[in-house]
């Protein structure tokens, strides 16, 4: 195709959604709302999976040592543990500070004790949460560590967050493919009421010797515009919508706002629904213009 | 120009559109086809255009063979010969001289082609003054004279019109006729498929008549309907064939 021509059937593709004004501006709001739906679910989706994942990272495996360890042993204990393969972390919580965090706790029982009665505490941090029963066990293990007198995991808190992360993945999943095929559905339909619209255009382009490509290359054009100039607004609008959520969550202080993931990085929501809502626009059209090419 | 050859159009689940036809146009000459309603005219003229394919026999245009043309050639064969309609198939959201340049457009004519070319077209149907105005902007005679433009803005060999004058008045119909006889005269071969009995007495040009998919007349300077002395001359000799018969 010469390069005249390349240009004569972008400007057509301009000038065609110029002059339907009132057709394009139903094809380009129906793609906003069709998009703003399934990014926001998308979106909302991808944020409840992430916290899904994330909150088992919170949980700790509390190894207590013997009542009377000396802080060099705990210390070495710690350097051990360290060394083991799936650990994140390692922290010391000595007694001293359990003491002091937990002091109004004891209430008048602390005037009665002659000295700290808590002994250091190791809290491990693994890599896999989904390892956390056997690191338990490994750490519990006498043999290998003898100056643990004691391990707690939060092992049922943990199988029931596993659980929800897995309904969260599976369902949300499931309902993403879903919420997209309807989208692509709907935006195609609508290109195919802008190609129905054409028809008699593209009748009078076949007559005069128009080749396939010539005809369709404009109102493939006219769907990709569609498509991502759609996305692109149902983008900003899921970021509004996101970011005056995130600020009024924040207001309450609440743990639960307090543990969500670091937010997703724009350009990743903007690229992800102006690329999909470009393909959908492109292959919405491809499919539409063909059916009446058909007739030659 | 245009040659058939024992040609059949036949749809499924119907009387055959066209039966054996054989009808041969020379380059340069102006051909009227009539004939009543379902006749076969304008499959005839669809199938000179590649929108129908023939059933059996041969359909050479231009000296392609159309029954084994493959579907990619067909625009080529389409930029070949200009088509006007009784609609007039002008597109509504471009202005007439969008509308002639389009032709050129789709064979990938350049800017300063267009700009030599459009104008010399309308010149040819007197619409020059008119080259910003919208089709609905437009009577049907000054629609039907772009479509008339367009379709030879290309210089095709050959121009193809179905019922160009349908859907005007007499005296506009006249106009178009004469359009299309000054084509003709500068070389273009003309076929028209038309009801109208006015444009087609006035011209005296070749006449092909059509009933039932067949071709009944093939006169070299007819007229719309048969004269009198003609159905005469017919009916003795039919009744002569079914006494011979009896």
């Amino acid at each position: 195709m010469r390069i005249s021509s390349m240009f004569f059937l972008i400007g057509e593709s301009a000038r065609s959604i110029r002059r339907n004004g009132l057709m394009s501006l139903a094809a380009l709001s129906t793609v906003v709302i069709a998009m703003t739906v399934l990014g926001g679910a998308v979106f909302s989706l991808y944020r409840l999976h992430q916290f899904a994942e994330s909150q088992p990272r919170q949980f700790e495996i509390a190894v207590f040592m013997q009542f009377g360890t000396e802080r060099e042993k705990t210390e070495d204990v710690k350097r051990r543990i360290e060394q083991l393969p799936n650990i994140e972390s390692v922290l010391l919580y000595t007694k001293e500070q359990a003491w002091r965090d937990n002091n109004p706790l004891y209430g008048k029982a602390k005037d009665s004790l002659e000295e700290n009665p808590l002994s250091d505490c190791l809290q491990v941090r693994v890599r896999d949460p989904k390892d956390t029963a056997q690191m338990s066990a490994v750490l519990g293990d006498a043999a290998r560590f003898p100056e643990v007198e004691a391990v707690r995991d939060a092992h049922d808190e943990l199988i029931k967050l596993f659980a929800f992360s897995r309904l969260v993945r599976n369902v949300g999943g499931a309902a993403a493919i879903l919420l997209f095929l309807a989208t692509a559905f709907v935006i195609q339909n609508t290109l195919r009421l802008t190609v129905h619209a054409r028809r008699k255009e593209i009748r009078i382009m076949q007559l005069v010797g128009a080749t396939p490509g010539f005809i369709k290359l404009p109102m493939v054009l006219e769907g990709v515009f569609y498509g991502t100039a759609g996305a692109a607004a149902a983008a900003g609008l899921v970021l509004l919508a996101a970011r005056q959520i995130s600020t009024y969550a924040a207001q309450f202080h609440s743990p639960l706002a307090m543990s969500l993931p670091a937010p997703v990085d724009p350009l990743i929501v903007i690229g992800a629904l102006v690329g999909g809502g470009a393909i959908v626009g492109w292959a919405g059209s491809v499919l539409s213009v063909r059916k009446f090419l058909r007739r030659i | 120009m245009i040659e058939l050859h024992d040609v059949s159009v036949i749809y499924s689940g119907a009387r055959p559109a066209l039966t054996n036809i054989s009808v041969r146009v020379e380059k340069g000459e102006f051909v009227f086809v009539v004939g009543s309603t379902g006749a076969g005219k304008s499959t005839f003229l669809k199938l000179l255009y590649r929108e129908e394919a023939a059933s059996s026999g041969t359909v050479i245009v231009a000296g392609k063979n159309l029954s084994q043309m493959r579907r990619r050639e067909v625009p080529l064969l389409r930029r070949r010969m200009g088509i006007v309609f009784q609609d007039f198939g002008l597109l509504p959201n471009k202005t007439v001289f969008e509308n002639v340049a389009f032709a050129l457009r789709v064979i990938g004519a350049g800017r300063s082609e267009i700009r030599k070319k459009v104008p010399l077209a309308l010149d040819a149907v007197g619409l020059t003054h008119r080259c910003d105005a919208f089709p609905n902007q437009l009577s049907g005679g000054e629609q039907q004279r772009i479509a008339i433009a367009r379709a030879l803005v290309n210089e095709p060999p050959l121009l193809l019109a179905d019922e160009p004058t349908g859907n005007l008045d007499p005296e506009t119909s006249r106009g178009i006729a004469e359009i299309l006889s000054q084509i003709n005269l500068r070389g273009t071969t003309v076929v028209v498929a038309t009801h109208d009995q006015q444009i087609v007495d006035s011209l005296r040009r070749r006449v092909i008549e059509f009933d039932h998919g067949r071709v009944i007349r093939d006169d070299r300077q007819g007229s719309y309907g048969v004269s009198e002395a003609v159905v005469h001359e017919r009916l003795l000799a039919s009744m002569a064939r079914s006494v011979t018969t009896r």
